[in-house]
């Protein structure tokens, strides 16, 4: 079947299987930085968003989203470069493998608290696993990353 | 993973009623959370998203909630008895599955896991289907079997005093191994317990317990009246000796403290 | 010190934040077959007839491969120098299946959808048989894991496939039976840790193509690229010079990937088929058709005096390896000879026990090495001999650990080529990371249970722990240094970076041995074709070992400027000198840019390839040590246990790069809270995993570790490069017997079968209360 999706802004129409995941689309457009994890929802490292929302990429069926707009870490490297950096001085990356779920959980975070505390960013990002850095390191990066942000938007 | 033949874009209410009818193995598609641990042979995949069932409404008794509501949008409404909901899907799994499973099709498998369904059954939600009408959700879940109709929506009441919830998970993502839910409107009590493992069930002598105020006494009756079983998870004996702990961890979160 | 000591940002971070492409699957050829495996259902069962005529119609599929159709040549999976010292016990296919998720056929398809098809129409009838599933009795059970008449090892590991037996682990220093005849107190208890999933978030993958030269290109989500060729050259049986295997950037290994796996299949496709081929592991078979932490059990009999003093420790052992014998003997061997090592003061200390075959997922590598394992065993006891003296475990460890500058006659016995000379611990300072540890958590200050007006407990543990450094006289590593023209350096080896960051590392060896700045180095890592061997990522090793052959690259290479400056001043070595990128004629005072002189030896005179290789191979142990302090929250409604705290201090000789070592600390932590309190390999009656995904086996998320502190002590060894011992497998050892220590003193209960989930818990509490 066929499908319209907007992908990082722009319109496109792809052939799918009915059954198709989100993810297999992603990844077979080329877009390889969606990895996948499980295969349950568990672990986040598919993390996308879907009309501004972060959704698991191995679990949503292609074809419901028919007309949404659908960003990948492709869509938002400027970001990415700017989190990566936090994640990268505190060496908390590692293998890297979950970290651009991990980066679109926090660019949702942003979306929705203004002024996240750090029960907020547990929060939102418990459904990110990382099996190599033990979280602590993470909650430093992210929680430097969100206070520079401040800073430069209080100058 | 399942597998789809064909997807249909529904139009209208009537027409997947007609798709459900004449075919048994086609399925409504709701968030897609378990489609991927299932090995169904799904023919025709119904997209109910542009039926309008993903708004909560306000209504004169309180909340309709369309079946397609994810459990995001849940925790993003405020009030008090959506805090019941933050409580009860907080630790489900992660903010991304969240935005994507469904209010309906929660409620309509009756998943004995589920915490939603837990709150839900302590709320006195009814549940609205396309041909049978509404029914309370304590009458849809004794039910021998799901029906084969069509969820369309949830309503809940507006005025609750409280909406206590607490469940016990061995990890903030895995499932409860026992779960319960309480709250109190005009002054009674619903107390519900889920994950015994099985569908979420009602403890009158618990809520007659908490209407006198003997919060221990209540948390004993979960133990003595309700059954509880043995799955993955965890042991009867070891569900029956904690479910008066969940209850009480439950109400005091919510600063509920008694003799 | 330029580099080595500063946090520089790992190398490739930040392409990989951005999800460039990087690994295994981001390069699979275009054209690349599918390939998919026919898993066993059964745990054990012999394939009485396997038709593939119908799955082969099925358009798209290109070949399907029974037993029939594979070289019969046993070899072991296992990542391990050879000889090897596992069993080769282990065929591409056979006519046996030993665990649910055993291969029983290959299946190479256009698309996944075709393979997936004819995967279900494969008819295989099996003779299902009596699975052996428990490894206390598995020795008399009427079924041989094995019975296959060519399992062959390289020498005697006592392995007896007859009782299920895979091998035998013994050693003794002193007189047990008297030690434990005369001493005041002597308890026996019984520990068992279980099989553990590493859980790296990449599962197991691998593609295949033949190159121009048709040679079979592996690239692979590997810790062992070196020991993949070996292996796949013999169970394919073809020459290794026909088989490249590359590594690239890999999603985590913890040991998981220190075991072939998903190497054989395309890459027996495409030589079959000539084709490109990809086989990427679901989640389930990660779980059920790799590897797992080996569960053991351990009878720990302690004998000490009133005071205090530990006499004697005495472990009777069992390790569950499983259907095949990967690991086995080195897993279970560390788990005696890298625990009983930290108590020196003993008259009498002894290790014996066996691994046994079942019919369950096979036993592998996994943080720790089995000194996770016997660590929590031998930990446990000594917290157990706290409570009954009523003497503060941090003190029990005082008398009795070993110290900085002391011997431990075990190293003697376990250390390969080192006889009988001493082998002083000359960096030792697990003293230090017992007080700096012990002060940074406030342990003294802290009560050791304390009630919260809500009824739940708090309670406080401790242990302690070492590991290796690499593999005396077995493991080694080899870096090549090449100069560039433009004055930059090649550092060519064979590490695998699994994602800790140790690429980085190297680099910052290498930089600061050849005095230029971190730009100034190329890595190239992991690749059989193009860079030195090193026998892999695994055991501690690479800081270490190939860190040192870095470092030994690094003095050749300097030597071999200063030799080569002297042709380029025209002037006799002794007068050349070589310092931070520049060259000295010391007798003429003439100075040459690095540049400078390299663009002239290569383009102008001289026309010299400046390349160097150094090689090492360790000689002593250099354990890192640690001690770890854990604070929980103990419900006693429910049982729940909730991680508060964990501090951990380690001792890793010096820090190379401090943010590294300190991030593999933490991660290190939270998998052992997932090991003391969540994660376990659960198995039915029919010996099928339980809990073979991520929904079902829980590890930690961020929610449930609570807050982790680790503290690196700047130590020093110096048999290290810059000082530098290893830090990659210490930092999960101390958890779970810290734990348990914490939960006993806030309920009194003492968990001695890992996890301590909340079940265990409570129902502990109620025999402790009937």
């Amino acid at each position: 079947m066929e499908v319209n999706l907007i992908i990082n802004k722009k319109p496109r129409t792809v052939h799918i299987r009915p059954d198709e995941t989100l993810i297999e689309t992603l990844r077979g457009l080329g877009l390889n930085g969606v990895k996948q994890g499980c295969d349950t929802g568990s672990c986040g490292v598919c993390t996308v968003h879907m009309d501004g929302k972060a959704i698991l990429s191995c679990t949503q069926l292609t074809a419901m989203a028919e007309g949404r707009g659908i960003t990948t870490i492709e869509g938002v490297q400027q970001q990415a470069e700017q989190i990566g950096q936090y994640l990268v001085a505190e060496g908390v990356e590692q293998c890297g493998y979950c970290s651009p779920g991990t980066v679109m959980s926090i660019l949702y975070l942003e979306s929705c608290i203004a002024d996240p505390s750090d029960d907020d960013i547990l929060h939102y990002l418990n459904g990110n696993l990382c099996r190599c850095s033990g979280y602590e390191g993470q909650l430093r990066a992210i929680r430097t990353y969100l206070e520079a942000k401040r800073n430069e938007s209080d100058r | 993973m399942a597998s789809i033949q064909t997807f249909i874009q529904a139009n209208s209410m009537e027409e997947v009623v007609e798709i459900l009818q004449s075919d048994r193995s086609a399925a409504i598609i709701g968030g897609g959370a378990y489609l991927r641990l299932g090995k169904k042979r799904i023919s025709k995949a119904i997209n109910i998203q542009k039926l309008g069932l993903n708004a909560i409404e306000k209504t004169q008794e309180g909340y309709r909630i369309g079946a397609m509501v994810t459990y995001g949008d849940l925790e993003r409404m405020p009030g008090n008895v959506f805090d019941g909901f933050r409580r009860a899907v907080r630790d489900n799994v992660g903010v991304q599955l969240r935005n994507m499973v469904t209010v309906g099709a929660t409620v309509f498998s009756r998943y004995g896991f589920s915490d939603l369904n837990t709150m839900m059954m302590a709320l006195g939600a009814t549940v609205e289907f396309a041909q049978m009408g509404t029914m309370p959700i304590e009458d849809y879940f004794s039910m021998e079997r799901p029906m084969r109709d069509f969820l369309i929506a949830v309503n809940i009441p507006g005025d609750v005093e409280v909406t206590a919830f607490h469940a016990l998970r061995l990890t903030t993502t895995d499932y409860a191994i026992l779960n319960v839910a309480a709250v109190q409107r005009d002054g009674r009590w619903r107390v519900a317990v889920g994950g015994r493992p099985g569908r979420a069930c009602l403890c009158m002598e618990a809520a007659e317990q908490l209407e006198n105020g003997h919060i221990y006494q209540a948390a004993t009756a979960l133990a003595e009246k309700l059954t509880f079983g043995t799955n993955r998870l965890a042991r009867e004996d070891y569900r029956k000796c904690i479910a008066p702990g969940v209850l009480r961890r439950a109400l005091e979160e919510v600063g509920v403290h008694g003799g | 010190m330029k580099v080595i000591g500063k946090a520089i940002p790992k190398l490739d971070g930040l392409q990989l934040v951005k999800g460039q492409p990087a690994y295994t699957a981001d390069f699979t050829p275009t054209d690349a077959l599918v390939v998919k495996v026919l898993r066993s259902p059964y745990a054990f069962a012999r394939i009485a007839e396997i038709h593939t005529e119908i799955a082969e119609k099925v358009p798209g599929v290109v070949c399907i491969f029974t037993w029939k159709d594979v070289p019969r040549v046993p070899f072991t999976r296992a990542g391990q120098c050879y000889p090897e010292l596992s069993a080769y016990d282990t065929f591409i296919l056979d006519k046996y299946v030993r665990h649910v998720g055993d291969h029983v056929a290959i299946v190479a398809a256009e698309t996944e959808e075709q393979a997936n098809k004819a995967l279900r129409l494969i008819k295989v009838e099996y003779d299902v048989l009596d699975p052996v599933l428990n490894y206390e009795s598995a020795g008399i059970h009427r079924n041989r894991v094995h019975p296959e008449s060519d399992l062959t090892t390289h020498m005697d590991v006592g392995c007896d496939p007859e009782t299920n037996t895979a091998c035998k682990v013994s050693f003794a220093v002193g007189d047990m039976e008297k030690v434990k005849d005369h001493a005041e107190i002597v308890f026996t208890h019984r520990y068992e840790v279980q099989a553990q999933v590493q859980n790296m978030l990449e599962t197991q993958r691998t593609w295949t193509r033949l190159d121009p030269y048709g040679r079979l290109e592996v690239v692979t989500s590997t810790q062992i690229p070196f020991h993949v060729r070996r292996i796949l050259a013999r169970a394919l049986d073809i020459p290794a010079a026909r088989i490249r295997v590359v590594k690239p950037r890999i999603g985590g290994g913890f040991g998981s990937k220190q075991t072939a796996a998903s190497e054989f299949y395309p890459a027996l496709v495409t030589l079959k088929t000539g084709r490109p081929a990809q086989i990427v592991y679901t989640r389930k078979e990660a779980f059920e058709s790799t590897s797992t932490r080996h569960k053991m059990r351990f009878n720990v009999t302690l004998a000490a005096d009133q005071s205090g003093k530990i006499r004697g420790l005495d472990m009777e052992g069992l390790s569950d390896t499983g259907a095949y014998g990967e690991h086995a003997l080195t897993t279970f061997g560390a788990a005696g000879k890298k625990v009983l090592t930290l108590y020196n003061k003993v008259d009498a200390l002894r290790f014996d026990g066996k691994a046994m075959y079942t019919n369950n997922s096979p036993g592998g590598a996994f943080r720790g090495f089995g000194v996770t394992q016997g660590t929590f065993a031998v930990e446990s006891a000594i917290n157990e001999l706290a409570q009954r003296l009523n003497m503060d475990p941090v003190q029990v460890r005082r008398i009795n650990h070993i110290q900085q500058g002391e011997e431990h006659p075990l190293y003697n016995l376990t250390t390969k080529g080192w006889g009988d000379k001493p082998m002083p611990m000359k960096s030792c300072l697990l003293s230090q990371c017992i007080e700096t540890g012990a002060q940074a958590f406030g342990w003294t200050s802290k009560p050791r249970r304390r009630v919260l007006p809500n009824g739940k407990v708090r309670g406080t543990g401790m242990a302690i722990a070492q590991q290796g450094s690499g593999l005396p006289k077995i493991d080694m590593a080899a870096a090549t240094l090449k100069l560039e023209p433009d004055g930059h350096f090649t550092l060519l080896t064979g590490s695998t970076d699994i994602g800790t960051g140790s690429d980085t590392v190297m680099s910052q060896i290498a930089a600061e041995g050849l005095g230029v700045p971190m730009d100034a180095i190329v890595i190239r890592a992991a690749d059989t074709d193009n860079t030195p061997y090193d026998s892999g990522a695994y055991a501690s090793s690479t800081t270490y070992t190939t860190g040192n052959a870095i470092r030994e690259a690094t003095r050749l290479m300097v030597d071999k400027i200063v030799e080569v400056g002297a042709l380029y001043f025209d002037t006799a070595v002794e007068h050349v000198g070589y310092a931070e990128g520049v060259l000295y004629n010391t007798k003429s005072g003439e100075r040459c840019q690095l540049q400078d002189f390299a663009s002239t030896v290569l383009y102008n005179r001289i026309h010299q390839q400046l390349s160097v290789t150094g090689s090492y191979v360790p000689e002593l142990v250099a354990p890192p040590y640690m001690a770890g302090f854990a604070e929980v929250e103990v419900d006693p409604l429910t049982g729940k246990v909730d991680m508060i705290e964990f501090v951990g201090a380690v001792d890793c000789g010096r820090p190379l790069n401090p943010h590294l070592a300190k991030i593999q600390t933490e991660g290190g932590i939270a998998q052992g809270v997932g090991l003391a309190l969540f994660e376990q390999v659960t198995v039915n009656e029919k010996g099928q995993m339980t809990s073979n995904n991520l929904m079902q086996y829980k590890i930690p998320a961020r929610r449930d570790i609570g807050r982790i502190r680790a503290i690196v002590l700047d130590g020093h060894d110096e048999s290290g490069p810059y000082g530098a011992k290893s830090i990659g497998e210490v930092v999960i050892n101390t958890v779970a017997p810290a734990i348990t220590e914490a939960i006993h003193a806030a309920l009194g209960v003492r968990i001695r079968t890992l996890p301590a989930t909340p079940e265990k818990v409570m129902m502990a509490l109620g025999n402790q209360e009937s």
